[in-house]
């Protein structure tokens, strides 16, 4: 029995071209081929200008590929009418980078968690789900009633992934959710977003350029340089035993607890 | 040999509110010192008031001296001629540190010109050289170009050949690297050793990830809720943490750690969060969130000094912990 993969990305390449006559073009994503099964959480690894934050918004459907095709469940979803994603926009929800862009400052926390059940016309009895939402991101029933602003980077970044979990998605696409987060909240929302992935059998899709966060939390891992798909693999594969010479300064870069200083040269 | 930079019983107020309280600590030269801490517990005031850079309705007392000159009671003239010359700083967001309509070469140089009287055509010759020494390698075109023409990494450098440009004894680099992208982390962190090697000037590096302090730095100061709560060499820290604070940084940093697989475990934390100023409790500002609190914790302990080991907890980890995340050097 064959499962349906939650994405299929086919030879898929996203040209964007600047204005003007003499605009020049930029391949963001260049030929890339990778499938995510269900309950896979997939790694998205690359460095800035390597196309990972074109990719989710091309998973996400908010742009179309220039070429290729990617699909959901089967369905080819670049190039549809929103009226047509309706399901889609419902299944796949995303949480950014920075919570405090993302999230309305002039909206409460119930009205930042309930706007997507109202615009996906998900009918909920809305204040019991708001509940429920932060109660799964262990955050307070009155923090409904105060803004984003009034709490912590990391406070707010559950809020932001409550709102993302309000239609129920099958899959969360995760774009450095914890990239602008001490080390040690860090390490709570990690904790957090392990047992979501595990309570509500999430499929993810988590964009990084930390790899150390990358190994903890995903099964697999594509490696993007420049718009190309350089290496993807299990995760423990790809970490012990990379083929590619950029995977591997990517591994030697990050930073390490040493006893003793010394930076070792990673060239 | 005196410290290069002494800082003793720094405090720093808003009003009725103390945000940094007693901080002590020295640096000499040719040292390398990091301060980590989560955001709010201080570290970045610390460094704002040692530079005299604080902002209205801030004021520090206590002690800053560089070399034998009292930085705290210096004249506001006085402070603005070490300021760039004798200590200089590198501010985590090149973006909104340098001027976005003033090109480079001019901004580099701009310190040259302040501080050595230099025209504005040498201070633009020397900002050529200033670029090329942070590994630009075409530094003529990069002077020209104005900072939204660079890459993050690039800006960060060229902050950096700002910094450099009078030879400050001392450089204070606040969290550097922590916009950047891995391999071009690596690569500031690099510089900004090589130019220690180099001036055998004294660098203060703030930052949150003990990762990176402990590749850069020889000594590690942890602060909490505006105070210096722990301090010792980089193996005394990473091998042997005393403070409860200091051992929870370890354990998170230790677990999420690029060389080992921790798939799907949960990450040691540390429970709450920082209180925001002015809402730390009385007494150790840690208790609330310590697993190895004690009756006395409601007493703030005296820093306890032991060589070069200092450390302000009333039921200090005993015994070594085990240095398996420890990689040798």
């Amino acid at each position: 029995m064959s499962v349906i993969p939650t994405f299929e990305v086919d030879s898929v390449t996203k040209v964007y071209q600047s204005r003007g006559r003499r605009g020049h073009a930029v391949d963001a994503l260049r030929d890339i081929s990778f499938t995510v099964a269900p309950g896979q959480s997939l790694g998205v690894v690359g460095e800035s200008g390597s196309g990972k934050s074109t990719l989710s918004r091309l998973l996400l459907a908010l742009e179309k590929p220039t070429s290729g095709s990617i699909r959901h469940r089967g369905e080819v979803i670049s190039g549809r009418r929103e009226r047509d994603l309706q399901d889609f926009r419902r299944r796949v929800q995303i949480v950014f980078q920075d919570p405090m862009s993302s999230l309305d400052p002039r909206m409460r926390v119930y009205d930042l968690l309930a706007e997507p059940l109202r615009a996906l016309h998900i009918e909920v009895d809305e204040g019991e789900r708001v509940r429920e939402l932060l109660d799964s991101v262990e955050m307070p029933a009155a923090a409904a009633r105060r803004f984003a602003y009034q709490f912590s980077g990391g406070q707010r970044q559950r809020i932001a992934i409550a709102r993302a979990l309000g239609p129920s998605p099958e899959v969360l696409i995760a774009d450095e959710p914890v990239s602008a987060l001490d080390v040690s909240v860090r390490a709570q929302i990690l904790n957090l977003l392990t047992g979501l992935v595990q309570d509500f059998n999430l499929t993810m899709v988590f964009v990084s350029h930390d790899m150390a966060v990358v190994r903890h939390l995903c099964d697999s891992v594509v490696v993007l340089y420049r718009g190309r798909l350089v290496e993807m693999g299990a995760t423990e594969e790809v970490f012990e035993h990379p083929r590619e010479d950029y995977t591997r300064e990517l591994l030697a870069a990050a930073p390490r607890l040493r006893a003793q200083r010394g930076l070792t040269s990673s060239s | 040999m005196t410290a290069l930079l002494s800082v003793r019983g720094l405090s720093v107020s808003s009003g009725p509110l103390e945000l940094v309280r007693d901080v002590s600590f020295d640096v000499d030269a040719g040292e390398r010192v990091g301060l980590i801490g989560e955001s709010g517990s201080g570290k970045s005031l610390t460094a704002l008031a040692v530079m005299g850079l604080l902002g209205e309705g801030l004021s520090a007392s206590g002690s800053v001296r560089l070399g034998d000159e009292e930085l705290l009671a210096a004249s506001e003239l006085r402070q603005c001629e070490l300021r760039g010359d004798a200590i200089a700083m590198v501010f985590q967001e090149p973006m909104s540190a340098l001027n976005p309509t003033r090109r480079i070469g001019d901004q580099v140089g701009e310190t040259l010109r302040i501080h050595r009287h230099l025209s504005r055509k040498a201070a633009e010759r020397a900002a050529v050289d200033l670029l090329a020494r942070v590994e630009f390698t075409e530094p003529e075109r990069y002077a020209r170009m104005y900072p939204h023409e660079l890459s993050g990494g690039q800006r960060q450098r060229a902050m950096i050949a700002s910094a450099i440009a009078c030879d400050p004894g001392v450089i204070l680099a606040d969290e550097p690297t922590t916009a950047l992208d891995v391999t071009v982390q690596r690569r500031v962190l690099e510089l900004l050793d090589r130019l220690v090697d180099e001036e055998g000037c004294a660098l203060l590096l703030i930052a949150h990830d003990l990762a990176v302090v402990s590749e850069v730095c020889d000594r590690v100061i942890t602060m909490y809720g505006g105070r210096v709560v722990e301090s010792g060499s980089v193996s005394q820290i990473i091998n042997e943490p005393r403070h409860p604070y200091t051992q929870a940084l370890l354990a998170t940093s230790k677990a999420l750690s690029v060389s080992e697989s921790s798939l799907g475990s949960q990450l040691p934390s540390i429970p709450g969060t920082v209180p925001s100023a002015g809402h730390f409790p009385h007494g150790c500002p840690f208790q609330d969130r310590c697993d190895r609190r004690v009756e006395a914790c409601q007493v703030m302990p005296e820093m306890v000094e032991t060589g070069r080991r200092a450390l302000a907890c009333w039921n200090p980890v005993v015994g070594a912990t085990p240095s398996s995340g420890g990689e040798a050097a």
